[in-house]
């Protein structure tokens, strides 16, 4: 579904992303994992179309369609959540015809009620929610969560996790960007870690591994450090 | 049109239209209800021909300012809450999405111009000339395309230069605008090289002043340029090829 060939980023010649190759397959979740400045959200902007690469391969099947749900999810607050989805269903050009009865299936996806709230009113988990409802719209091949558990209280990320796991099993491919450790070793099928825009390992969930995923993680990182 | 709207409505429930609520009240105050007067050298303004003009005059500015103060962030505000990620996903090119920001912020300037002129109705009744009234939707087309110009102006810089040049560049051509015609006359009285440095900033400048005096004359039944408009509304097609042209990367 989406390959990456070496990709390469630089910001004022500082390396962000430095030859990061890896690929996504139809139907699963893949993580992609790192501290903070690690170069995850340089490689979703890249693949999104967002900033330009430097240089390198991003093939994707022939008009993908991509949803994306941001980390900091912004709308605006005078909104019902009804009325958002709606702004951004018209700005996809959604047909009129099937744009209400295909909101109010997201909101029912997502666990939203079709309310009055404004969405200056909305709790986080519920703003997660939303941006997730957002990047349903159109029915996307692949769908990439930006730090969606991120900020959330562990009811909220119980919430979301179940939520992209409903996601996965309507056969969603979904790439989640992450540092939140537990969360990516409930609901991804496989990962890479990175660090300084350079790939450390992968991380399969079906190699049955002895060590934890925050151990395999520590190991690796902390490998590079030294 | 959805996102102008959008936004449109956004900045009506921010705080911009409250503080132009209360410079419209304080221009009533000034002019309507009598309960200001104004003079010039010690006599009293009286003649509602002179008083319409200065109305309007100082209308203009006060609407023109408030127009830079309300384009200033709306295109930046997006990139910085990165709204525009969304927008961009969409496959929305950029030029239609700065085109419309815009659009919000003319929406925003006109809806001020809408508050303030609310003085003008009140001064045409309490002068006895309801009969007027009629003249006022020219007359704010007419400031409309000053509004117009200012909000293009602020908000095609807005999408290459950090707020406070934005902020510092938008206040300087709004004023050299809105007092083209004093600065006109200055750059002789100053000469050397004061004159020629106003004379190119008037050469940059639309003429707002001139744009606004042609509603002054419409409100007090004298002859209108058509000319003068046609320089305005030039400045405004000027400014929207700005705004499809200058490109924002993101950060």
């Amino acid at each position: 579904m989406l390959e990456c060939i070496g990709l390469k980023k630089s910001y004022n010649e500082k390396i962000v992303v430095n030859d990061l190759s890896f690929s996504v397959n139809k139907g699963e979740v893949f993580a992609f994992l790192g501290s903070n400045g690690a170069g995850k959200t340089t490689t979703i902007k890249m693949i999104l179309g967002l900033i330009k690469k430097d240089g390198g391969k991003i093939i994707t099947d022939e008009n993908i369609h991509i949803g994306y749900s941001p980390e900091t999810p912004y709308f605006p607050p005078f909104l019902t959540g009804y009325e958002v989805l709606d702004y951004y269903a018209q700005i996809q050009k959604i047909p009129k015809s099937n744009r209400s009865s295909e909101i109010l299936r997201l909101l029912d996806t997502v666990g939203l009620e079709n309310n009055k709230t404004r969405v200056r009113n909305y709790s986080k988990g519920m703003l997660q929610r939303l941006a997730l409802a957002q990047s349903l719209l159109g029915d996307p091949e692949l769908l990439i969560l930006d730090e969606p558990t991120a900020g959330l209280d562990a009811l909220g990320r119980l919430e979301i996790i179940q939520l992209i796991g409903k996601l996965k099993s309507t056969g969603k491919t979904i790439i989640i960007n992450s540092h939140i450790l537990n969360d990516i070793e409930r609901i991804c099928d496989r990962g890479i870690i990175i660090k300084n825009g350079v790939q450390l390992g992968e991380w399969h969930k079906s190699d049955n591994n002895e060590k934890s995923l925050e151990e395999i993680f520590i190991e690796l990182v902390r490998g590079i450090k030294e | 049109m959805t996102i102008a709207v959008t936004t449109f409505k956004e900045k009506l429930r921010r705080k911009e239209i409250y503080i132009v609520s209360a410079v419209g009240i304080l221009i009533l105050l000034i002019f309507g209800t009598g309960s200001g007067t104004l003079s010039v050298d010690g006599v009293a303004v009286t003649d509602y021909k002179v008083l319409a003009l200065i109305l309007l005059t100082v209308m203009n500015a006060v609407v023109c300012l408030l127009s830079v103060i309300m384009s200033l962030s709306t295109i930046p505000n997006e990139y910085k809450r990165k709204t525009s990620h969304l927008i961009w996903i969409r496959k929305v090119p950029q030029s239609r999405y700065h085109g419309e920001l815009a659009l919000a912020n003319i929406f925003s300037g006109l809806a001020s111009e809408a508050i303030l002129f609310a003085a003008v109705i009140i001064f045409i009744i309490k002068n006895g000339r309801a009969e007027e009234l009629w003249r006022l939707i020219p007359a704010y087309l007419i400031i409309g395309v000053n509004v117009s110009a200012v909000c293009l102006l602020t908000s095609a810089l807005s999408i290459i230069l950090p707020k406070i040049a934005v902020g510092a560049i938008s206040t300087v051509a709004a004023l050299a605008g809105i007092f083209h015609g004093l600065l006109y006359s200055l750059k002789d009285i100053i000469g050397g090289i004061g004159g020629q440095l106003i004379k190119y900033v008037l050469k940059l400048v639309p003429d707002l002043h001139g744009i606004q005096s042609q509603a002054g004359n419409l409100l007090s039944g004298k002859d209108v340029d058509i000319h003068v408009i046609l320089t305005g509304l030039l400045a405004v097609y000027i400014f929207s090829v700005m705004i499809i042209l200058f490109k924002r990367k993101e950060a």
